[in-house]
């Protein structure tokens, strides 16, 4: 019976058994430590994680050099997450402010999402008023998490967020995972629909969120009971009057109203499964267990962890850490044999 | 207890060390993975010592919110089971409101702040088990931990204290025994150099004898850098053979 | 912790189904996994430290003082520091009390191996020290609403913590009723005597289900009520939608008071605090008979271990 995993402390937490493979990896990624001279010579540029005395070039912070073009940089080996224009990250509001909100990304400095950059209800193209700021806290408020994009960065550094796109927005139906964000690996999409009726968005911030998959025919149906009665309510009118052209836009706009304080609607789905509620676990757990063994983590990782972790039993077993540890193994034999 | 019986006549201590030899030391990094944004464990003989490094974040407050600089703000938690007879230190305790002074100007220093305007960065130790230097082994954990969190630095602080014995010998790396005996300096070196960051005297020593006292904690302090660079060292490669690819 | 509405309500509708499914995907009398190691502070007669995956930790140290005799309950003094957070605020008095009067209740018969003569005793002062998983979040040294209740983490470390208490034996005369002496000891750390004894005879023990006669330290265990479902330990967003907490205690094969509703919302927000029946603490007391004896016999492993093994050196 599953009651408590006790375990004595583990010294070196990870995959550390292959010490002989690791020599051979090192050999590429040369590390250097701060203070470290990197070189005297002054054609480089001197970029992130050095600093210059003279001609010579140190490095800053522990990492691995990177070299691109002139360019001479220390990447650190860990941090926390530098924003970069265009990151598809999660965030969740700490403060409502004037005019915006201020919003955690995990970052130096708490980043800003502006009242203009972002989906405001009533239609898309509809020009901000007075009246919004007031409902500010009706679309967005403390403990809210968002899927958005960094859109400019400000000269300290700090980031400058939107959600104008269909697919950002405020976050439901699901659970919220954070992990080191060096271990997200960046691809150009980071969000996906997995098997399970399961959808992930792995932010680039080392936030994810794990939800289930926004059926299209769910959204229908609700956009068409909302327009069923809107339709009613023209209706009324539409006998009245016959046709007009005024009548429909009335019931339109209306309809994009509802619509759209929807997307900022706190309600979760109501219909949500016990088998979709496991399998957001499952994943969940999936991706602690890679997280765990500090293995990167993309959407092939995902996959293979939660088919890995299928063979371990109850979702419960997978919180130990020896099960973790298995899981992880598997990924990255899994990856070997398909020569990945 | 008496001066003689700390240092023997045919050169040895109470622990067994001679004169310059280091206590047995020990580290690592990333200890707090899952609490803190950097961390570490440094062990210098009995003396234990534990570092974590939040930061740079978004300052609690706007006393600590500087327009040029990252501001660093040091906690030091000595646990009251620490030395070998328990006492509870109230937290306005003066030695250690100075040591987290001393801290906190030293890394100011050391970290490139200028690289974090408007931001904080929070440096936590606990002090587990004392045998003398305290602040040395404080002074290197919280280098490693910041190393750790990937905050940029010119270069590693390494501490250790050096006394002196019969106002004659001196004696690198003091337990705490010899501690209480004897008058004694906590120095701070900047990476290899000899440049120092940071120097504590609480007693007296005579003038004529102070440069051999610092060029020996130097060199002291020079060998335990080695060391934490090495423990650095192999803690990265772990990480890069196994972390995103 | 601030949690967004929807992750709360989407928490408590997994947790409040009659198939709850909770946030980690353990049973519901599944505790979560504990890294521990004990004997790594050398000026301690006892330690112990406890790791959560969560990344909080607990250390205890147990020392020992010798005093002239007062009453029992001055025989144990326990101190808890939280963080960095200031020792006066009321939650952290509040569960100091709880673990001392459940250490005190459950300590009758060991105040017999504190007696060292007639008239001085060994003192115990019981030193807790948690650090929460996100001490980093919080806003103000006040701010509360990153914790967890950690009474059954800390009341685990104590026991490991006690169970690897070694005394130092008396060598002077135990009788100073006449003569007034201080007493003396043997400092040869191998002559040492174990606060709790080891049952040598693990054979006759195994053969033999029923002993469970040797006395242990208490542990108490927290249990969150969400309508009818109860979860063992819960984890910080399980404690943020709880109707109510709830700790039970249990010492040597039994369940013990405390028995206590708690509040485990510690961010204070009252939307999700309800209370419970009745039936939730039968119930309750009911899951703990359950697993109690397997969790004391899992920290009994580590303890066999760190007291058979060398003194740690590093803890890490």
């Amino acid at each position: 019976m599953e009651i408590i995993t006790i375990s004595k402390f583990n010294n070196n937490k990870g995959l550390n058994d292959e010490d002989e493979e690791m020599e051979d990896v090192s050999n590429n990624d040369q590390i250097v430590t701060p203070g470290e001279l990197i070189t005297e010579d002054t054609v480089w540029m001197r970029g992130h994680g050095t600093f210059a005395l003279g001609n010579k070039t140190y490095s800053s912070v522990a990492g691995t050099i990177l070299k691109v073009n002139k360019l001479l940089s220390v990447k650190p080996l860990k941090g926390r997450y530098t924003p970069e224009t265009g990151d598809h990250i999660i965030g969740r509001v700490i403060e409502v402010g004037n005019r915006r909100w201020k919003v955690d990304i995990g970052a130096r400095s708490d980043a800003v999402l502006l009242l203009g950059s972002v989906n405001l209800p009533g239609g898309i193209l509809r020009r901000k008023s007075d009246t919004d700021e007031l409902t500010m806290r009706n679309m967005l408020k403390e403990g809210d998490l968002l899927n958005c994009e960094v859109q400019s960065l400000f000269q300290d550094g700090s980031a400058s967020l939107h959600t104008r796109s269909l697919k950002y927005g405020k976050l439901k139906n699901g659970i919220f995972l954070s992990v080191p964000r060096s271990l997200i690996i960046r691809s150009k999409n980071h969000s996906f629909v997995l098997q399970g009726n399961v959808s992930i968005i792995l932010g680039v911030n080392g936030y994810i969120w794990i939800y289930k998959t926004p059926t299209v025919d769910n959204r229908l149906k609700t956009d068409s009971t909302a327009s069923t009665a809107s339709k009613l309510q023209s209706g009324v009118m539409g006998r009245q009057s016959g046709y007009q052209v005024g009548s429909g836009s009335v019931s339109l706009t209306r309809l994009e109203e509802e619509s759209s304080w929807e997307i900022y609607s706190d309600k979760n789905d109501e219909n949500i499964s016990d088998a979709i509620r496991s399998n957001i676990i499952r994943y969940r757990n999936a991706i602690q267990a890679l997280a765990h063994s500090q293995i990167g983590i993309n959407e092939s990782r995902i996959n293979m962890a939660y088919e890995a972790s299928m063979a371990y039993g109850s979702l419960g077993s997978l919180t130990e850490p020896e099960v973790m540890e298995n899981i992880s193994n598997d990924v990255l034999n899994g990856e070997k044999m398909r020569g990945s | 207890m008496s001066n003689k019986e700390l240092y023997s006549p045919e050169g040895l201590r109470l622990d067994g060390r001679r004169w310059n030899e280091l206590k047995s030391f020990t580290c690592k990094v990333n200890t707090h993975q899952t609490s803190s944004d950097g961390s570490s464990y440094v062990q210098q003989g009995n003396t234990k010592v534990m570092c974590k490094v939040n930061g740079p974040l978004e300052p609690k407050s706007k006393a600590n919110s500087n327009n040029n600089n990252a501001s660093i703000t040091v906690n030091l938690n000595i646990a009251s089971f620490s030395p070998v007879e328990r006492r509870k230190r109230p937290k306005s305790d003066r030695r250690i409101k100075e040591m987290m002074t001393i801290l906190e100007k030293t890394f100011s220093e050391t970290v490139i702040t200028k690289l974090y305007p408007r931001t904080q960065i929070i440096v936590d130790c606990y002090v587990l088990s004392q045998d003398g230097g305290i602040l040395s082994a404080v002074a290197n954990s919280v280098t490693l931990a910041l190393i750790d969190a990937g905050i940029a630095m010119y270069d590693f602080v390494s501490s250790i204290n050096v006394g002196l014995y019969n106002n004659s010998i001196p004696i690198l790396d003091l337990n705490h025994l010899e501690e209480g005996d004897m008058s004694f300096l906590t120095l701070g070196i900047v990476g290899k150099s000899e440049k120092l960051a940071m120097m504590l005297l609480e007693e007296k020593i005579p003038f004529d004898k102070l440069e051999t006292l610092l060029g020996i904690g130097i060199s002291g302090a020079q060998r335990i850098k080695d060391l934490m660079d090495e423990e650095l060292r192999k803690h990265g490669k772990l990480l890069i053979s196994t972390a995103a690819s | 912790m601030s949690f967004s509405v929807s992750e709360k309500d989407y928490l408590y509708q997994s947790l409040s189904s009659k198939t709850p499914i909770r946030p980690d995907g353990r049973k519901s009398h599944q505790l979560r996994g504990i890294e521990a190691s004990i004997n790594f502070l050398p000026n301690s007669n006892g330690s112990s430290r406890i790791r959560l995956s969560d990344g909080s930790e607990v250390i205890i140290s147990i020392k020992s003082k010798v005093v002239k005799m007062s009453t029992l309950a001055d025989l144990i003094e326990l101190d808890l520091t939280i963080d960095n957070l200031r020792d006066d605020l009321t939650f952290i008095s509040d569960w100091t009390n709880i673990l001392r009067n459940s250490l005190l209740r459950n300590f009758a018969d060991k105040f017999e191996c504190l007696k060292l003569t007639t008239r001085y005793y060994f003192k115990l002062y019981v030193d807790v020290l948690f650090l929460s998983s996100s001490s980093n979040a919080r806003t103000t040294k006040t701010d509360t609403s990153f914790l967890q209740n950690p009474l059954s983490m800390i009341s685990f470390g104590i026991y490991l913590a006690l169970k690897s208490t070694r005394l130092p034996l008396l060598i002077s005369n135990s009788n100073d009723k006449d003569i007034e002496e201080l007493p003396t000891f043997n400092d040869d750390w191998s002559s040492t005597v174990l606060l709790y004894p080891q049952d040598e005879d693990e054979e006759i023990k195994e053969n033999n289900t029923t002993s469970q006669n040797s006395s242990s330290p208490p542990l108490l265990f927290v249990l969150s009520v969400v309508k009818n479902n109860l979860f063992i330990d819960p984890s910080i967003e399980e404690q943020e939608i709880s109707d109510c907490g709830l700790v039970i205690g249990w010492c040597s094969g039994k369940v013990v008071s405390p028995i206590e509703s708690l509040n485990l919302n510690q961010s204070g927000s009252s939307e999700y605090i309800k209370g419970m029946h009745g039936q939730n603490i039968i119930e309750g007391i009911k899951m703990i008979e359950n697993v109690a004896a397997t969790v004391s016999k899992g920290l009994d492993e580590i303890v066999k271990d760190g007291n058979n093994s060398v003194f740690m050196d590093s803890i890490f």
